[in-house]
């Protein structure tokens, strides 16, 4: 156990020392720090996409209502109503919450396609509803969403934004695990294993489905209220069914139910998407290629690619070094 | 201690479970035979709550318990194996005992979240009371394992074990012995006795004749649904209806 421990203690300092160096030297490149702040963003967003579906076995294909619902509620209540940001971010998360315990209400009932259909509806629902709003001033958006207010100071530079985003990756990362090696993260994944089996053991099938939609939620809803006030301005095309279908793709191009898949995959998608920007309208189709070429051979997206080449090239130091969750 | 009282359940035109009435006692081996498909599971899946009863009751400690949800009477202090096992497979063996834990635990979200101290003390007494259960049924070195990669017999005693980390008043075994060779068959009989010992009453549904015949202390005999004996084991073996039901099959397969 010590001797693990350090090692972890270890690995996570060179990490750091890495993540800081590369920090420094990406200071001046605004393009760069736009893409990774776009990254950390998704990585929250799709870490509670994992909880839902990697975890807890719940398909969702509409998850752009959550980002929605905290993109929009964030920027309605710091423009309209003058909130805050910090007051305007929790309320974002609760918003998103609420809706997520809504969606689940039905959800919870609901199996495999129904559940899909359920969550493409929801995602489209609430499209429609912010495109057609006068409150959210429909196709037009949202403009001049305050930046977040830090010590005094705004995170206006990218850069200073990316440390900040850097950190609440960190914090919503930490919190997941917590959840998932705990009762309640044990309950997701039995219901997700064998939920027959699990209802006869004890667990309440419905309500934890219900809580995993409602982390689910607010994981997203987080991303996305960050998303609005990183670029400071909202409209309906950031929320739409490929939004929903990325963070799908993210999370099992990366690999589910693990630690790494949905930082993996939320890294390589978002800049696949933008290295192949080049091929102009051939892009979908090479990403497309990509992604099935992925999910076909490579059932544990590359998270669990990671694991097969850990565990042949260290195979006699045993099964201490495996992936725990995949 | 359970009693059920005129208990039926159709599917469609079949009679799966008919006017069946029987009491356990605390503290019994209670034995239920009969040929395939004479409703042995759907009689377990009656008491557990995964299917409804179409008519009749079945009282658990003098509470109504037909009708409820599942959990709800694995909370009552029921808990069972499955026939076709239905484990957490790719979960590791310690993990599928530790979720029989869930409602002997507290710990919410919030707890979770803050590792609180009394969280932190729950997970450690978990962990301690799981691998004692493993270690009783014999499964302590496959901890680690996922659960789908153990052989038939250790996926059955994982069930029992699952089960018990429940802490149940009542333990249904839905054919623990299938697919065990005789030594593990007769470590079963074993584990069997063992854990009513700890006070745990026992509903059994086994078609190795010789292992129920060896443990029970009552058992009820159904076919096509209907209970046509319920008597000690030497009694049973000796009924003429009973001995002609099993004809073809053989009571002593
Ligand atoms: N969910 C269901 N829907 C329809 N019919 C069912 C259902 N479950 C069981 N049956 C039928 O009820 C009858 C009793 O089945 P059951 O599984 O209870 O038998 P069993 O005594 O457990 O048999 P075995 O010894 O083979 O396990 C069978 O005819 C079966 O086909
Ligand atoms: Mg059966």
């Amino acid at each position: 156990m010590q001797q693990t421990r350090k090692k972890t203690i270890l690995k996570a300092a060179v990490c750091l020392v890495l993540l800081a160096a590369a920090l420094i030297g990406l200071r001046n490149q605004q393009y760069l720090l736009t893409l990774l702040n776009f990254v950390c963003m998704y990585m929250i967003s799709v870490s509670g996409l994992d909880i839902l579906f990697g975890y807890s076995g719940q398909i969702s294909l509409g998850h752009a209502a959550f980002y929605a619902s905290g993109a929009y509620t964030s920027a309605l209540l710091t423009t309209k109503l003058g909130v805050p940001v910090w007051l305007a971010i929790p309320a974002a998360c609760l918003v998103s919450l609420a809706l997520g315990i809504i969606v689940a209400l039905p959800a919870s009932k609901l199996i495999h396609h129904f559940l899909a259909l359920l969550t493409i509806s929801v995602g489209q629902l609430v499209y429609i509803l912010i495109s057609r709003a006068s409150f959210t001033n429909a196709m037009t958006g949202i403009r001049s969403i305050p930046n977040i207010p830090l010590f005094g100071y705004e995170l206006k530079s990218k850069y200073f934004f990316l440390i900040f985003m850097i950190l609440m990756v960190a914090l919503f990362l930490i919190i997941k695990q917590c959840i998932i090696h705990s009762r309640v993260g044990r309950a997701f994944q039995a219901i997700r294993e064998n939920p027959v089996a699990a209802g006869g053991i004890g667990i309440n099938v419905q309500k934890y489905k219900i809580m995993a939609f409602a982390i689910s939620a607010v994981y997203t809803g987080f991303a996305g209220a960050m998303y609005a006030h990183f670029v400071g301005f909202i409209s309906p095309e950031t929320f739409t069914s490929a939004q929903s279908v990325m963070f799908m793709t993210m999370l099992l191009f990366g690999g589910m139910g693990s630690f790494s898949g949905p930082l993996i995959g939320a890294a390589i998608v978002t800049f696949l998407n933008e290295t192949l920007q080049v091929l102009g309208s051939y892009r979908m189709m090479v990403y497309g290629a990509f992604i099935l070429a992925v999910l076909l051979f490579l059932p544990h997206g590359i998270s669990g690619l990671i694991d097969i080449v850990k565990q042949s090239l260290f195979k006699n130091r045993g099964k201490e070094d495996r992936h725990a969750d995949a | 201690m359970l009693t059920l009282d005129q208990a039926t359940i159709q599917f469609g035109g079949l009679t799966a479970v008919d006017h069946v009435s029987f009491t356990v006692e605390k503290g019994q081996i209670f034995g239920v035979i009969g040929p395939n498909g004479a409703g042995k599971t759907t009689l377990f899946n009656l008491v557990s709550g995964v299917h409804k009863l179409t008519s009749g009751s079945i009282r658990f400690l003098d509470k109504e318990i037909s009708g409820l949800e599942p959990y709800r009477i694995a909370e009552s202090g029921i808990a069972r194996t499955y026939q076709n096992i239905n484990l957490f497979s790719n979960l590791s063996v310690l993990e599928n005992v530790k979720i029989g834990r869930h409602i002997q635990s507290r710990s919410g979200l919030a707890a979770a979240i803050f590792r609180t101290p009394a969280q932190r003390r729950e997970e450690a007494a978990i962990q301690d009371k799981c691998m004692e259960l493993l270690t009783f049924m014999g499964l302590e070195s496959k901890a680690d394992l996922p659960a789908k990669n153990l052989s038939y017999g250790e996926q059955r005693r994982l069930e029992i074990a699952r089960a018990m980390a429940s802490e149940p008043q009542l333990l249904l075994l839905d054919e623990p012995a299938a697919g065990m060779n005789s030594t593990e068959k007769v470590e079963l009989t074993e584990m069997i006795r063992n854990i009513r010992n700890m006070g745990i009453t026992i509903l059994l549904v086994e078609h190795d004749m010789k292992l129920v015949m060896k443990v029970t202390d009552l058992i009820t005999v159904l076919n096509f649904g209907k209970m046509i004996a319920l008597d000690t084991p030497q009694k049973v073996q000796n009924n003429p209806e009973v001995i002609s039901a099993y004809l073809g099959g053989g009571i002593d397969a």
